[in-house]
């Protein structure tokens, strides 16, 4: 999963794929004066470098089978597991979500712990802890939207699976 | 809130027209026109910079996300009845939106529930297929190969938007209208004896409270009566909690909404072009799911 994210991000603001494109590319920096070409060469490094500091660790996961934690994001809001110890393989899941924008909504995890429909009581600016227990340590999940005074979900992330917990 | 978002689409069409021509950026209009979202209608939910990406790329975060999720599910499905599961989209999340929650989750009734399924089941009962190693093991897999397949668009967006509007929110969250409001709905919960917890990482009492009593309910410390009676007056808390919370609540929600609209407004007014460079490339990488997002 990480991989992929790497992949999507970089692929949004890079250059046009192919070896033509980059052909093109390296053939009009080799044609700039030395100065431009430094600096032209730094710049696209400088964009890069800014790329992949604003790449999230991953998208869907908060335990990846015992030993392993993500977190998780989307542009309103964010979790993470509470704990290093968190994904250990004891069926008991201690997360965190976090509303990251001052908008008249808060945020929520909704889960399916053993094919039960749970949701987390709501984040509003602050990390607020959350947990839950099932038999099989294994569930999906979704960071959602809500407005804080309507009670239901304005929009959600895309589903992930969260494993070992 | 489509008027908005058309105001929107068109600020962003002036800027990339002041841009190209090398002209100095229109200032921003002020909030005299921007009104908060109405609940019943989903046009108006986006705030401006939302909107003015959904417009340029064409597709909701909500549709895209549905189509992520459809694709994925798909693909799931396919791959668990390939390795010989009885397997289909009923044992994965429904697609929609869902459900009525109170600010708190409900966390009390979410126990009473667990606590009716405990009490209803039959002792001894054999674990279900599904549970077993080599099914979760199945499950794992075909995940990871449908996250591969069909990577979230969504999470570069995010991060994208996360880095461009960070000192934004940082302007957002200081500005006196926010802060006053938000002033107002602790003092007005603080009238009716509660507290809105402060602090970097906060737990919430009721959820807290359900837990320890799930927790020496299922170590056999309590009883089923003792739990379900500890719990309902939990719920009740609970409820009281959440009415007098909506009330209190609505007033910040909607300076918020309003403060949020008029400074995202302002940075469309500079950054129409990068909105409309991102919403392009966001566009392309929404070309995959061609099939699970209508023209």
């Amino acid at each position: 999963m990480v991989e992929s994210d790497r992949e999507t991000c970089i692929v949004l603001s890079s250059p046009p794929k192919g070896a033509q494109s980059r052909k093109a590319t390296m053939s009009f920096i080799l044609n700039l004066p030395l100065a431009r070409r430094i600096l032209t060469v730094g710049a696209v490094l400088a964009m890069a470098l800014a790329i992949s500091a604003a790449i999230p660790e991953a998208a869907d996961a908060a335990c990846v089978n015992t030993g392993t934690s993500f977190s998780s994001a989307t542009y309103y809001g964010k979790e993470d597991s509470r704990y290093t110890s968190t994904c250990d393989g004891d069926d008991y899941y201690a997360g965190r979500v976090l509303d990251i924008l001052t908008d008249g909504y808060g945020v929520k995890i909704e889960a399916w712990p053993n094919g039960n429909y749970w949701v987390s009581s709501m984040s509003t600016g602050s990390w607020k802890n959350f947990q839950y227990s099932d038999s099989n340590g294994n569930n999906t999940f979704r960071i959602c939207r809500t407005h804080l005074t309507w009670g239901w979900m304005t929009n959600c992330g895309v589903t992930g699976t969260n494993n070992g917990f | 809130m489509r008027r908005n978002r058309m105001k929107v689409f068109w600020l962003i069409l002036l800027c990339f027209g002041a841009f190209a021509a090398g002209c100095s950026l229109p200032a921003a209009s002020g909030t005299s026109d921007i009104v908060p979202p109405d609940p019943n209608d989903p046009s108006t939910w986006d705030l401006p910079v939302a909107a003015a990406i959904a417009d340029a790329a064409g597709y909701t975060e909500a549709e895209v996300v549905e189509a992520v999720d459809r694709s994925r599910f798909e693909h799931i499905v396919d791959c668990m009845q390939t390795d010989g599961w009885d397997y289909s989209l009923a044992d994965l999340p429904s697609f929609e939106p869902p459900t009525v929650s109170s600010l708190t989750g409900d966390q009390a009734e979410y126990h009473l529930r667990l606590l009716d399924q405990l009490e209803n089941s039959t002792p001894d009962e054999e674990p279900a297929p599904q549970r077993s190693v080599e099914f979760e093991s199945a499950r794992l897999k075909c995940w990871d190969s449908a996250e591969r397949a069909f990577p979230d668009p969504t999470t570069a967006l995010a991060s994208w938007i996360h880095e461009e509007t960070e000192e934004l929110e940082h302007r957002i969250a200081q500005d006196a209208r926010v802060v006053q409001a938000h002033e107002e709905a602790i003092a007005c919960l603080a009238a009716t004896g509660h507290v809105i917890p402060s602090g970097d990482s906060v737990s919430d009492e009721f959820a807290v409270r359900s837990a320890a009593v799930w927790e020496e309910y299922m170590r056999g410390s309590i009883d089923a009566d003792a739990t379900r009676s500890v719990l309902l007056t939990i719920a009740a808390e609970e409820r009281a909690y959440n009415e007098a919370a909506i009330e209190c609540l609505a007033p910040e929600a909607e300076t918020q909404w309003l403060v949020r609209a008029e400074y995202e407004m302002e940075y469309l007014a500079s950054n129409g072009d990068r909105i409309a460079l991102v919403a392009s490339e966001y566009r392309a990488e929404l070309r995959r799911f061609r099939g699970s997002l209508e023209p």
